[in-house]
């Protein structure tokens, strides 16, 4: 049976993931239609807040109280949301979600062309086995139906075009990668990391691996020490799509764009057992169109891809598109995150630093590595942190300060005493009843709503606690004073990595995908953001999805190649 | 006694320039003072943005508020840097209710505080009077305390005392302005490297932002 299709392929989404689909399937000829629901983000023409005077900020950067409770009362509490980075992302009057009523999640999303990449925190780091291994090792979720092996040389793919800066560290638990020259600890740091490293000597204090280069790449300037990435970059000094991978694949000829694209549904042919189409509604117009390719590749993000999989329902797929299992939006997680410790460092008062490094000092794990004389913890997994030595400068200084006039202004000349800040992020197990499902509310596009029902359990709160003791421990060692414990974590979402709910596995009957991203239920449609996740880690994941993305790609037009799909 | 607010916008009506006479008086009767110097030039003090709720008065008092704490010495001081007219808009606009009224009911309680004292509203009393009065609020928020910072933008606390806003909006109209954030602390945009030690004395000031 012969098909017409309007393009090879489909990929949904622009952010982290979908730039890589449509970066990879363009440069091996194939032409594609990339979908993105929100509005168009040029690069440099619409980074209209980059290096902006903090005097042009309107309100000096208060945030706008009413405008933020109307429109953005979940996204204000993402770290990078302010004025100058608001029009980025998503707004919650306008486009809804709904959460169960003992049970917050804040969900954080961009509506933009580009997606979270351009907020993103940049920080890429590799899984090992103990990652990958860990769900058969203990029990909880189901087997990753790949190890550290399959991924390997996608993790270098990857680290070679973006450009990850960082420093080899020989560690089995953070498979090093290919780093650009890594950007250094700064004083407070490093003594920190000398006083950590003697009282612990299997623990270790690294220097962030961040997609900012740190010399030139290809067209990319290196980094030039601004401070705010997440308003956009003109020299392309941070991995972002618009930077990046958008580029890449215009230079094909190949791609075609389309923002204020709403995914409604994917249309399913049950002849052929293949997604026939998308079904867009346009953001601004409410149109419908519907477009047809031979393979879809779902990138938009997390939970925004468990959606429209959920909404593809049919007479032979009641449940959601692919969901024989059963197992779509199930296995939902997040990073436990919040545990960690601050503290004064006494001693650096006439110390300083020159230039704000877009970039934190970095605690891998060190619990449940299987180490000979490893002390026993009452959780499973592990957790990580970044942190961050850094004066306290006029900001918080002033309220220290007594008194006015002309000698607190020029007390208020010299930062304060250094602090050292460690902030946690903690694996999350995989439970079946963390789950997304469809609401009975419609959004404004007629689109059901999802609706999120995720808790931490007591692995998680085990893991937390331990967290925030052991960052407090390892500020003791460094001589920190008043040392301020963080006991309460953040509601589940604020880590802003998402994973799960069309999770990959070997068996069709416990899983969405098979090894490769492929539906096994629907062999042209491949999901490559992170509701592919089996398990969390306790690693900013977006290097993983970027390297599931690019090996699927490869997979997918091979398949194509074969007929097969 | 119709409500604050409308008795606020009748007090605007009077005359700017007798209020910036009766001051240059006191203040020892000499034009050298900027506040004089500026009136007689034409400088507008006092111009109110657009949707103030201050009245002249009000506005007169939160310049010098301003000024006393953070004054012009070998750098620009608040008035320079245009810290009353950002605190004007912030109380005017950007403030609750209840903080609006924290911050008006500070300045009231001011001009109490002058009239007892010295027998004048606090715009007519001099710089010592004006400073035992500030340092009076000041002292009587001491124990105060609060854990958020300026960095994070969200003003802590609704009901936080009138001193403590003051001293933020002043604090935070002046570092982030040109003149504060380019002449007092260091400016430093583009620094286009990183150097993660360097002795404080090199540069003498904190970067501003």
């Amino acid at each position: 049976m012969s098909q017409s299709y309007d393009f090879d392929a489909i990929v949904i989404g622009s952010g982290i993931t979908g730039g890589w689909a449509a970066k990879e399937l363009t440069e091996r000829g194939l032409k594609v239609l990339m979908l993105e629901r929100g509005r168009p983000i040029v690069h440099r023409r619409d980074y209209t807040t980059e290096h902006i005077a903090p005097w042009k900020i309107p309100n000096r950067d208060l945030p706008d109280r009413s405008l933020y409770d109307s429109d953005y009362p979940v996204q204000r509490r993402a770290r990078g949301f302010d004025h100058t980075t608001l029009r980025f992302w998503n707004n919650d009057r306008k486009n809804p979600y709904v959460q169960e009523p003992d049970k917050p999640y804040n969900w954080f999303r961009a509506d933009v062309v580009g997606g979270k990449s351009l907020m993103w925190g940049r920080h890429s780091y590799r899984w090992s086995d103990f990652d990958f291994d860990a769900n058969r090792r203990d029990g909880y979720g189901s087997d990753w139906p790949i190890r550290y092996t399959d991924i390997k040389d996608w993790y270098s793919y990857v680290e070679r075009f973006i450009g990850v800066s960082g420093q080899s560290e020989g560690l089995t638990q953070l498979p090093d990668g290919e780093f650009l020259p890594p950007m250094e600890l700064n004083i407070v740091e490093r003594a920190f990391k000398a006083a950590v490293e003697k009282q612990f000597p299997e623990r270790r204090v690294t220097i962030g691996r961040v997609a900012n280069l740190t010399v030139p790449l290809r067209d990319r300037a290196a980094c030039h020490y601004c401070g705010p990435c997440q308003r956009g970059c003109s020299v392309g000094a941070y991995f972002c799509t618009q930077s990046s991978t958008l580029p890449a694949a215009t230079a094909t000829g190949l791609l075609t764009l389309r923002p204020n694209s709403v995914v409604e549904s994917l249309e399913f042919d049950p002849a052929s057992k293949r997604v026939a189409a998308v079904r867009v509604i346009d953001a601004d117009t409410k149109a419908h169109h519907r477009y047809r390719a031979r393979i879809v590749f779902l990138c938009a993000s997390t939970f925004a891809s468990v959606q429209i999989l959920l909404n593809s329902r049919s007479a032979d797929s009641p449940h959601g598109l692919g969901n024989s299992s059963g197992t779509l939006g199930r296995f939902v997680m997040d990073h436990y995150h919040g545990g960690g410790a601050v503290a004064t460092i006494p001693g650096f008062r006439r110390k300083y630093y020159y230039g704000n490094r877009p970039n934190t000092l970095y605690v891998p794990r060190f619990r449940n590595l299987q180490a000979p004389g490893e002390p026993a913890v009452d959780f499973v997994r592990g957790y990580g942190y970044q942190g961050i030595g850094y004066p306290a400068e006029w900001e918080s200084t002033w309220q220290k300060i007594s008194g006015f006039g002309a000698d607190f202004k020029r007390q208020l000349r010299e930062p304060g005493d250094w602090r050292l800040f460690l902030l946690g992020f903690g694996e999350c197990l995989p439970y079946r009843d963390n789950r997304v499902v469809l609401d009975r509310n419609l959004d404004r596009f007629g689109i059901p709503q999802l609706r999120f029902d995720i808790t931490y359990r007591e692995n998680e709160r085990r893991l937390g606690a331990d967290m925030t003791e052991q960052a407090a421990a390892m500020l003791e060692a460094a001589g920190g004073k008043s040392i301020e414990r963080f006991e309460k974590p953040f509601t589940p979402g604020t880590s802003i990595h998402e994973f799960g709910g069309a999770r990959m596995g070997a068996d069709p009957r416990e899983s969405v995908l098979n090894a490769y991203n492929q539906s096994h239920d629907v062999p042209n449609l491949f999901v490559t953001d992170g509701s592919c996740m089996v398990s969390t880690a306790c690693v900013n994941p977006s290097l993983t999805f970027m390297a599931l993305t690019a090996r699927a790609a490869k997979y997918a037009v091979e398949q194509a190649g074969t007929q097969v799909i | 006694m119709p409500p604050e607010p409308a008795h606020r916008h009748d007090r605007a009506a009077m005359n700017r320039r007798e209020i910036i006479a009766q001051i240059a008086l006191l203040l020892g009767g000499s034009l050298a003072s900027r506040f004089a110097q500026a009136a007689l030039r034409g400088d507008d003090l006092h111009v109110a943005p657009l949707q103030s709720t201050l009245s002249v008065e009000q506005r007169l008092m939160v310049e010098q508020l301003a000024e006393l704490i953070i004054p012009r010495t070998d750098t620009p001081g608040a008035i320079d840097a245009g810290v009353p007219a950002f605190i004007d808009q912030i109380v005017s606009q950007w403030y609750t209710s209840v903080e609006r009224d924290i911050f008006l009911d500070g300045l009231t309680r001011l001009d109490a505080y002058c009239l007892g004292q010295y027998g004048a509203l606090f715009n007519v009393c001099n710089t010592q009077q004006r400073t035992r009065a500030l340092t009076v609020a000041d002292e009587s928020t001491r124990s105060y305390q609060l854990e958020s910072t300026l960095k994070a933008r969200e003003l802590p606390d609704e009901h936080s005392p009138f001193f403590y806003k003051l001293k933020l909006l002043t604090v935070l109209g002046y570092y982030t302005s040109e003149l504060g954030a380019t002449q007092e602390l260091n400016y430093n945009p583009i620094p286009g490297r990183y150097d993660g030690d360097i002795d404080f004395d090199k540069v003498g000031r904190q970067w501003s932002s």
